[in-house]
């Protein structure tokens, strides 16, 4: 028998950083965002938000908050030399926010150095989350903060452009993990002119690339496929109106599975919700309406799923 | 990890060997709305061509999997080549007798009738020959083997010069009817592949196309 207090703590990874992205613009990624931060913090975990949707980033209005005096961009350009320094309140307990406010520097134009320095940055801060909401495009900046989070939310509306986008997205995702990942000049090249014709289409699909890689050398093509298997890519569906609507996330995460090859996890569906729209309209601070809202137990239900991960066997000594 | 339309049919629908016909039947469903040409969560995932076959491929699955006759060959092809044990398979082919006959033909009638049109549409050639050095064989996947080898040129060769994968080359040759993609590439390849042999290029793509289409009704139908 276990006796009280001997059990292990579940281990869980540090902070856990959180990627929310997709390929189109006003799929309600910022709101997302704020919201799954909100209901974190709201259960007594230490949450940053950092708005990378540089150039048009609006996470502070959900927040309630004017634009902030410090932002990414000061960080970036030096003005700032640490990036504890450019942390903001964000009006509730346990909830701190990196602006994107003052920033008119777009995420796709920093340079590989500034890229770097906020990377490594972010990965060495000590929240429990933090939460990257990347802004829309396939921008390789933005690809490339969604690779280095722990898992990265793909958010789509049903509208078929937006799905579209959506693929694009995970396409320039794996081609861009591939580049980075592969040392082999002659597959780098070979993907790197997929790329350049019209966002790795010249390759009509992942296998046509993994193929021709297995050809060039036997081997790293089965190499690459179990790397792709370890990516951790979450899906929700925003703005669902219909039961149409809502049976689409599951069907896409099914058809990404058997296409790309990589397991994308359906977290749920977020429904359209005109109390959302209007408490923005009257600039009140999201959790004065979120939790009013139909979308509140939506989005409490899908916080709940990215929650820490606890080692799988739990109390399972690691000594 | 396998594309699409080379998962065996199994693995394509997302079932185990032991499914049963309803099963299948749901699963094909299932499949169906993800994967129709007007099904919104596959949006641009796909091009065209990659849709049209793994449609084709889905309903091949499907006419297979729900004729215990037809399933019953494909699980011992599948054990033949070592990609599934005995022990895997075993639905009750008690259940087929009465579904297949009734709804479930039915509706795969109606889901296939566009590919059935397709077959309906071509009439049967009559025999066909090859000439080989001035005697007439009958065409099968045998003597195009024949002829290719007697003309000593190489599958990989014929991939080279014509982009035809090695796999379905042989398939060709091996008539491994149930490997070849649909009947209008299966109609391409046979002509560059008869362009390359220099022999007649209408005898062969007939002369095979009938073969084929006479696996086709004793077996899909």
């Amino acid at each position: 028998m276990i006796e009280q207090g001997q059990i292990n703590k579940p281990r869980v990874v540090n902070n856990h950083i959180i990627a929310i992205g997709g390929g189109k613009g006003g799929t309600g990624k910022s709101l997302i965002t704020a919201s799954i931060g909100i209901c974190l913090a709201d259960r007594g975990n230490s949450v940053l938000l950092i708005d990378a949707d540089l150039g048009t980033a609006n996470l502070h209005t959900f927040l309630g908050l004017e634009p902030p005096k410090l932002g990414l961009s000061d960080f970036v350009s030096n003005k700032e030399s640490a990036i504890s320094g450019v942390i903001t309140k964000a009006g509730i307990n346990n909830l701190k926010l990196i602006s994107g406010a003052k920033d008119m520097i777009g995420i796709a134009n920093l340079s590989y150095g500034q890229k770097a320095k906020v990377l490594n940055n972010i990965k060495k801060l000590n929240y429990r989350y933090i939460l990257l909401d990347l802004g829309p495009g396939t921008s390789f900046n933005i690809l490339d903060f969604f690779l280095i989070s722990h898992c990265g939310i793909l958010i789509t509306s049903p509208e078929p452009t937006s799905i579209e986008n959506t693929y694009r997205f995970t396409k320039g995702l794996l081609f861009r993990y591939l580049r980075k990942i592969i040392s082999k000049k002659v597959v780098r090249s070979l993907i790197d002119n997929g790329i350049r014709q019209r966002n790795g289409h010249k390759f009509e699909s992942l296998f046509d690339l993994l193929e021709t890689i297995e050809t060039i050398e036997p081997g790293l093509g089965d190499n690459i496929s179990s790397y792709l298997s370890t990516l951790d890519i979450k899906l929700i569906v925003n703005q669902v109106r219909t039961r149409k609507d809502r049976a689409i996330g599951q069907k896409m995460a099914i058809a990404a599975k058997k296409y790309f090859g990589i397991p994308i996890d359906f977290l749920g569906n977020i429904s359209h919700d005109n109390t959302l729209r209007k408490g923005l309209l009257q600039q009140k601070p999201l959790m004065a309406y979120l939790p009013h809202s139909k979308a509140f137990k939506e989005l409490t239900e899908i916080t709940q799923k990215i929650s820490p991960r606890y080692q799988l066997g739990l109390g399972f000594p690691t000594d | 990890m396998k594309r699409l339309t080379e998962q065996d049919y199994y693995n394509l629908l997302d079932i185990s060997p032991k499914a049963s016909f309803g099963e299948v039947r749901s699963a094909y469903d299932q499949a169906m709305s993800i994967y129709s040409t007007d099904s919104i969560s596959t949006y641009t995932l796909f091009t065209q061509k990659e849709r049209k076959l793994i449609l084709s491929r889905l309903a091949e699955a499907y006419k297979t999997l729900t004729n215990s006759k037809l399933r019953k060959e494909y699980d011992h092809f599948l054990i033949e080549r070592g990609e599934l044990s005995p022990q895997e398979i075993g639905f009750s082919s008690l259940e087929d007798s009465t579904i297949a006959k009734g709804k479930l033909l039915d509706v795969s009638a109606e889901s296939l009738t566009q590919k059935q049109q397709e077959v309906k549409d071509e009439r049967l050639p009559s025999d066909r020959n090859l000439d080989l050095f001035g005697s007439q064989i009958s065409v099968t996947g045998k003597s195009i083997k024949m002829v290719r080898k007697t003309k000593e040129i190489s599958l990989e060769e014929i991939y080279k010069k014509t982009n035809i994968p090695q796999e379905t080359l042989q398939s060709i040759e091996e008539e491994r009817f149930e490997k070849l993609p649909a009947l209008v590439y299966l109609k391409g390849f046979l002509k560059t592949y008869a362009k390359i042999l220099q022999v007649n290029q209408t005898e062969m793509v007939e002369g095979y196309v009938k073969r084929y289409l006479e696996w086709k009704n004793t077996y899909q139908k």
